[in-house]
């Protein structure tokens, strides 16, 4: 369901895209039988263009292409893909993010099912298809469809945390609407699913000293911040905000080093690399919680007492909105102070 | 997520050592025989997410129990078994704290 998302991100109507996309889609095995998969991206334009006007007709096509996957998934699949070295790798990288399309889709098949707009029969059929066939995307674009006309409030907003592969972004995500709906779905998806990357794929001597080289070159590694930002709808803590809420954007934006303007700051990183940082914030986001706004608290906390705070393990609290998150902190011989787990509460 | 698989013999052995120190062993040694799991995209550090059919989404409880190793490189590691909102195991959460890759499972002995 990528096609609404074009349209709200490109400022067309969702629904009318969701509509789009949906038919397109519903579409795509007939399309396959009857003219081959290689007619699919312009016929399934057309069909999308015939019933969602416009902005479908925009849409449909990359719809039927990719699957469902976040920003900052892709972003983290483009960065693995990067440091493949064969393309043994890139395929286990592509295999894993299928996988997590697909459970992401089931989880989209949840949310449409328990909105209760669909069709006995369809949710039916969404209930008993294999959710990583080519017609359980279609089933679920219908119901996307269904729930975008009877819906579309919250079916655009269900929509702003998509984004397609192979397009520039061409708006920003409108925190605003997403904060209400999109945060408390968008953190099943997103916190539920986070990227997933083979191990094999990344890890081993593509990682090592990773944490050294993050030391050298950056005073706060964390959160994807200009990435995150995108579903925050706080200001980073001014206190703790140098060198974090400028993180840079686009694709590599989580690991973009950023320095602080603080003189005798600790270093304080949040992992060693995207998918680490991803990692240690997953229970934050799964909870619907402002990452962004955590970790600069976080960085406050320890930019006030790292001077004091001796070598070894240290579990911190800090109060974000209201809500009390514990954080587990360790402070290196070096004095760089690594968190690696931020739990919000229960 | 990666490929969902059986524990292997030395996660399952910490798991147990680890959960049979908390007032939930009862419940939880249980569910350990069948559990299957996925590994985490945590950069080599060996954390695991159980993987369960349940349809319900599923997000962090609470931390049962937490345990401080040490790597065969002398990096400490940072063993925790989480539980999901509805009582049941949802993570096995391992973090170096240089965030290097671990080198050797955390062994532990009763």
């Amino acid at each position: 369901m990528v096609g609404a998302a074009t349209a709200a991100l490109g400022g067309g109507n969702a629904a009318q895209g969701a509509l789009g996309a949906g038919v397109g889609e519903a579409a795509t095995p007939w399309l396959v039988n009857t003219f081959g998969s290689g007619t699919l991206p312009l016929t399934t334009a057309l069909l999308g263009g015939a019933v969602g006007g416009g902005a479908g007709a925009g849409t449909a096509s990359a719809g039927a292409e990719y699957n469902y996957l976040t920003h900052p998934q892709r972003s983290a699949r483009a960065a693995a893909e990067a440091g493949c070295a064969d393309q043994a790798c890139v395929d286990r990288v592509n295999a894993a993010y299928q996988k997590t399309s697909v459970d992401q889709n089931v989880q989209m098949a949840d949310y449409l099912i328990g909105q209760g707009n669909l069709p006995a029969s369809l949710a039916e059929q969404l209930a008993s298809t294999d959710p990583g066939s080519v017609g359980y995307t279609a089933l679920l674009n219908q119901a996307a469809a269904y729930e975008s006309l009877l819906n579309p409030t919250a079916e655009l907003d269900y929509q702003f945390i998509n984004e397609i592969d192979g397009e520039p972004k061409v708006g920003k995500y409108d925190t605003s609407a997403a904060d209400n709906f999109g945060k408390a779905v968008g953190a099943l998806l997103w916190g539920t699913s986070m990227p997933a990357i083979a191990d094999e794929g990344i890890g081993g001597s593509e990682l090592e000293g990773a944490a050294a080289e993050a030391a050298e070159v950056s005073t706060v590694r964390g959160y994807p911040v200009g990435e995150g930002a995108e579903l925050s709808t706080s200001e980073p803590n001014a206190a703790a905000a140098d060198g974090v809420g400028e993180g840079a954007g686009g694709d590599q934006a989580g690991q973009e080093a950023t320095d602080s303007a603080a003189e005798g700051n600790p270093t304080i990183q949040f992992g060693a690399n995207e998918n680490q940082s991803s990692h240690t914030f997953r229970h934050v986001i799964s909870g619907g919680y402002d990452a962004t706004a955590v970790q600069n608290a976080v960085t406050s906390d320890l930019n006030n007492i790292g001077a004091s705070l001796p070598q070894g393990q240290y579990t911190g609290t800090i109060v974000v909105n209201g809500t009390t998150f514990n954080y587990s902190a360790y402070k290196l011989p070096s004095g760089t102070i690594n968190v690696g787990r931020i739990t919000p509460p229960r | 997520m990666g490929t969902v698989r059986l524990l292997k013999d030395e996660e399952r052995a910490l798991l147990t050592v680890l959960i049979t120190e908390t007032p939930k062993a009862a419940q939880l040694l249980g569910s350990l025989g069948g559990a299957r799991v996925e590994e985490m995209n945590d950069g080599g550090m060996g954390s695991l997410r159980f993987y369960t059919s349940d349809v319900r989404p599923r997000r962090f409880g609470e931390q049962l129990v937490g345990k401080e190793f040490v790597d065969s490189d002398g990096i400490p590691v940072m063993v925790a078994v989480n539980l999901d909102e509805h009582g049941d195991l949802y993570e096995l959460d391992i973090w170096k704290v240089d965030f290097s890759p671990l080198k050797q499972f955390p062994t532990v002995t009763k």
